[in-house]
């Protein structure tokens, strides 16, 4: 087999866990295909956040497994098959979930490192 | 299993359309946006990655990807180990062993002591016996199970047997056979939750009303044996002792009585006992106290705990103690459970069981130890492999995984042929019979729970010698691992190996001081003088009450048999005796030594007794050293009179002449006058410290069981048929049993549990030994492949071949040297416990321990010869190119 890739240091790695809540929200509006959810994620974040083929597809059959997405084949606007996704009332209360969650620690992390620390990086 | 594995594929290939979708996306995406054809699809490509690596780890996240990815390790490993077949085949061959040994072991344990009674809920059902200070565990009476079967309440009902022996008329044409039954008291089948697998168990009616049910259950075996399995017996009729009983039913296989060892032919009534044994006695079974002979399994009442029960029982003795002082002053009741009861009956087989998996998990620990070492050699090799698995980003713990399911899949392939190895040598070991025509219940036998076990061994094996160097192998740091080129912890790894050597070869040296121990033991053993001369004896067996005869007409038959027996051609002498050595079935007796004194509550002395008349010591070659012996005149008209042995004589008439003195025959017995004093031989095992022993005349003393000896001029054999015939003249429905050339009986009985011992360990030892020699082996050859360089350069600059050998064999030696130290010093404290355990196992000779190391030397030094003569075979030249 040939060798993986490996990831470029200049990208932002996401942190663990985060890639199923960034799955979860790209698709709570319409349904996508995995192609179009890893270009939402990284239009989204103005291109700090890439995720990797081999990370999304693991994830999203997982996220199916738990039955917070389900799926579906249809048809791209150039008319090709591909498998869209959806979010899953369970999906959706699980997103909700993730991003209070997220905010907390997000503004407890912000709250610690402080605004020195925020002045001396900017 | 099909439909699952179509579902998986269907699926899979959803996922591949799913993932080829995206290139084509993201290609168009690049040709909207101007790339060129050529360039879109590479961009598109680089964009998405190893498509391979992305489909298996999605595949991963499935439900059942476990047996996925257990399944296509296991493919791999097979594929891998057909590649080395060197170190496949030592390896299972390795393992085979030790899991042949664990199995056969553990199925004789189980069959010793471990096994539980096929019946329902075996767990609530105990065993109840008698205790005293003298015995710790005696039968009951029946009046006994009367009393504790109306008082007793947490117990919901017990199972009481005796076992006899009967006379059953098989065929017409034949003489009736002796055979032991088992005599079951009311409900005997239901409270054990045992049910027929042929017609049916007994009725309350057939098991309750005296003389009533004439009905027999057979044995299981008893039925196929002499019966061919036809079904059709049931409601046929059977003679037993003379008195026609129908057939209704056959025990279930499984059901094989009640002791391990003794398997009846078939269950009775114990209501049948005095239509059997017509001879009344002042009092049947039924009202006697005293006559204790009653097995009892007790069954808990539902909610009741053994607590409960041993509270109740102890009130019921109490009661007892007050009614009949005299027979139970001192004695309670007590509960065990099977194994407790078994343990305690024998505490030799608890010995014998332990010893056994104690020297079989040895053998399994070496063959573990030589995987191990063999695993850590290929580890070397694979680190590679490794290195770059772990570059394709396989985690730690999957490579571990991968390789544990190796582990599996090699172990599997020892467990195989192990156990196809254990189910020879148990059909080997279950055909071993002990001389006698009992039946034995001993089923040593490969089952579901041996097999278990046998399971348990291969996983446990599995992890001991496998999880270590899948660790090493794991953990390797992957820069180094890859810049190493296939050498990373060489030299620790090779460390390790060599510590497993040594402590293989330490194993070997314990197992094979044990085995020459034992063998020593029994070389000792077997030139012990046993006291009688075998040689040219034949033995059978006569019991008259099977036919109804009572003490008179046994008298009369026993004398005209004798008297006949001396008459015919090549007999030398002929002799009756109630026992014979070697088989414990010596009736024993309290008896009172005139003038010995006695301490205070003890009514007298146990010996054990041989009837005997009065060509006895004359035919046995057993020589007297005082006196005279049994005369024609002392019959059961002349006075009571008795043989010692010479250490009866020493321990009570120290010092004084024994001949003249008396004894009391029982404790308020009559006297009877000591006329002779015989040589002390052995009576039970050959190992045994001198015992005192009694002889009685027979005529003077009723006993139903006699063994005719036959001393003969030529081939003792060749006298069985006349010797049959000739009973059959005087009366044909006399039935004959046990006959025997004594010396082969003797020989059997005496050591045939030694010699089976003994090559337990042997083999066991030669197990071990070729274990460690394969790993010694491995090892040295694999130093001599790594070593090719360095010996290569060594030859080039003028090294002789003697000296190559030198250098290769040095290494071997140093690691057989360092074992063997640890295992003889191991091995001395290992064999005096051994010899606690066992009498007879001998003392550990000087020779053991200088043959043992020089047997061990020898053959490791031949391990290594093969390798180092390699070494000598190496061109220098290309063995300097290839660094």
């Amino acid at each position: 087999m040939p060798p993986a890739r490996r990831d470029t240091p200049t990208r932002v790695e996401l942190l663990q866990g985060t890639l199923d809540m960034l799955i979860l929200r790209a698709v709570r509006r319409q349904p996508l295909h995995g192609y179009g959810i890893a270009q939402a994620i990284r239009a989204g974040s103005q291109e700090v956040l890439q995720v990797e083929t081999g990370s999304l597809y693991p994830a999203l059959h997982r996220l199916e497994g738990r039955r917070l997405l389900k799926s579906q084949w249809g048809a791209t606007e150039h008319n090709q098959r591909a498998k869209y996704y959806a979010l899953t009332a369970a999906g959706r209360r699980h997103l909700e979930a993730e991003q209070s969650r997220w905010h907390v620690m997000a503004e407890a992390i912000a709250r610690l490192l402080g605004p020195a620390d925020a002045e001396a990086s900017s | 299993v099909t439909w699952s594995w179509f579902g998986r594929r269907s699926r899979r290939a959803e996922l591949d359309a799913e993932l080829a979708a995206p290139l084509e996306i993201a290609r168009r995406a690049r040709l909207d946006a101007g790339d060129t054809p050529d360039a879109a699809d590479v961009a598109a490509r680089r964009e998405l990655g190893n498509a391979l690596v992305v489909s298996e780890n999605t595949r991963d996240t499935w439900r059942g990807a476990l047996v996925e990815q257990t399944w296509r390790d296991a493919r791999h490993a097979v594929g891998l180990l057909r590649r080395s077949p060197a170190f496949t085949v030592t390896a299972i061959l390795s393992l085979a062993f030790g899991i042949c040994a664990t199995t056969c072991a553990f199925s004789i344990a189980d069959a010793l002591l471990l096994r539980p009674l096929a019946v329902r809920e075996p767990g609530r059902l105990l065993v109840l016996t008698g205790r005293t200070p003298q015995a710790a565990a005696e039968e009951l009476s029946y009046p006994d199970l009367v009393d504790i079967r109306e008082q007793c309440r947490s117990l919901s009902g017990m199972a009481a047997s005796r076992t006899v022996r009967v006379a059953v008329g098989e065929s017409r044409v034949e003489a009736a056979q002796a055979r032991f039954a088992l005599m079951v008291t009311d409900g005997f089948f239901d409270v054990l939750g045992v049910g027929a697998s042929v017609g049916r168990t007994f009725t309350h009616d057939e098991t309750s009303v005296r003389g009533r049910g004439a009905a027999v259950v057979l044995g299981h075996a008893y039925w196929t044996a002499r019966f061919g399995s036809d079904p059709g017996v049931v409601g046929r009729s059977l003679p037993i002792n003379g008195v026609p009983f129908t057939i209704v039913g056959v025990a279930p296989p499984t059901f094989t009585g009640l002791s391990q060892f003794l398997q009846p032919a078939m269950f009775l009534p114990v209501v049948m006992t005095e239509r059997l044994w017509p001879h009344p006695e002042p009092l049947s079974i039924f009202d006697r106290r005293d006559d204790r002979a009653f097995v009892v399994r007790a069954r808990l009442a539902p909610g009741a705990s053994a607590a409960d029960a041993a509270r109740d029982l102890a009130l019921v003795s109490a009661r007892l103690r007050v009614a009949h002082p005299d027979l139970h002053r001192g004695r309670s009741f007590h509960l065990a459970t099977e194994l407790q009861a078994r343990a305690g009956e024998a505490p030799a087989t608890v010995a014998i069981a332990g010893a056994v998996l104690g020297l079989a998990i040895v053998v399994l620990v070496i063959a573990c130890a030589n995987v191990a070492g063999l695993q850590l050699a290929r580890g070397q090799a694979r680190a590679q492999e490794m290195a770059t698995r772990v570059a394709m980003g396989a985690g730690h713990a999957r490579l571990l995984r991968q390789l544990m399911t190796e582990n599996l899949v090699l172990a599997a392939g020892g467990a195989v042929l192990g156990v196809a190895g254990a189910f020879t040598v148990v059909r080997a070991l279950a055909a071993l019979q002990l001389p006698t025509d009992t039946p034995l219940a001993l089923a040593v036998a490969v089952d579901l729970r041996v097999l278990a076990v046998a399971l348990v061994a291969t996983l446990a094996s599995a992890l001991v010698f496998g999880l270590a160097p899948a660790w090493r192998a794991g953990s390797g740091d992957l820069a180094t691992l890859l810049r190493a080129r296939g050498t990373p912890g060489l030299e620790g790894s090779t460390r390790a190996r060599a510590v497993l050597v040594a402590g293989q070869v330490a194993l070997s040296v314990v197992l094979l001081v044990l085995a020459g121990a034992l063998v020593d033991g029994f070389r000792q053993l077997a030139s012990v003088d046993p006291g009688v001369r075998a040689r040219d004896v034949l033995m059978l067996e006569l019991d008259p009450a099977l036919v109804g005869y009572g003490p008179e007409e046994t008298r009369q038959f026993y004398r005209t048999v004798v008297e006949r027996a001396r008459t015919l051609p090549g007999v030398r002498t002929a002799a009756l005796a109630g026992a014979v050595p070697f088989r414990p079935n010596f009736s024993s007796r309290e008896v009172v030594p005139e003038g010995h004194p006695l301490p205070d509550g003890v009514r007298g002395v146990r010996v054990s007794v041989t009837l005997a008349d009065d060509a006895y010591f004359d035919t046995m070659g057993t020589s007297l050293v005082a006196g005279r012996g049994f005369g024609r005149g002392d019959d059961e008209r002349s006075p009571l009179v008795a043989i010692v042995n010479a250490e009866m004589a020493r321990l009570y008439w120290p010092g004084a002449g024994v001949v003249g003195r008396r004894l009391r025959l029982a404790p308020d017995g009559p006297f009877a006058e000591i006329v002779g004093v015989a040589r002390t031989g052995k009576y039970v095992s050959l190992a045994e410290a001198p015992q005192p022993h009694l002889y009685l005349p027979w005529s003077q003393h009723d006993r139903s069981r006699l063994t005719l000896l036959v001393r003969a001029h030529g081939e003792p054999g060749d006298l069985a048929r006349p010797l049959a015939a000739l009973v059959r003249s005087i009366d044909p429905r006399q039935p004959v049993f046990n006959v025997r050339d004594f010396q082969t009986y003797m020989e059997q009985g005496a050591l045939g549990v030694p010699r089976t011992l003994v090559r337990v360990a042997a083999t066991a030892g030669a197990a071990g030994l070729a274990l460690a020699v394969i790993g010694l082996y491995g090892l040295v050859a694999f130093a001599v492949t790594r070593r090719t360089a360095e010996i290569g350069l060594r030859m080039a600059v003028g090294a002789r071949p003697a000296q190559v050998i030198r250098l290769v064999m040095r290494q071997g030696l140093s690691l057989t040297l360092a074992g063997m130290a640890m295992g003889l010093v191991a091995s001395v404290p290992l064999f005096h416990s051994l010899a606690a355990l066992f009498v007879g196992v001998g003392a550990l000779s000087p020779l053991t321990l200088v043959a043992v190391p020089l047997l061990l030397l020898g053959a490791t030094m031949s391990a290594c010869l093969a390798p180092a003569w390699r070494a000598t075979r190496i061109d220098p030249t290309r063995a300097l190119r290839a660094e």
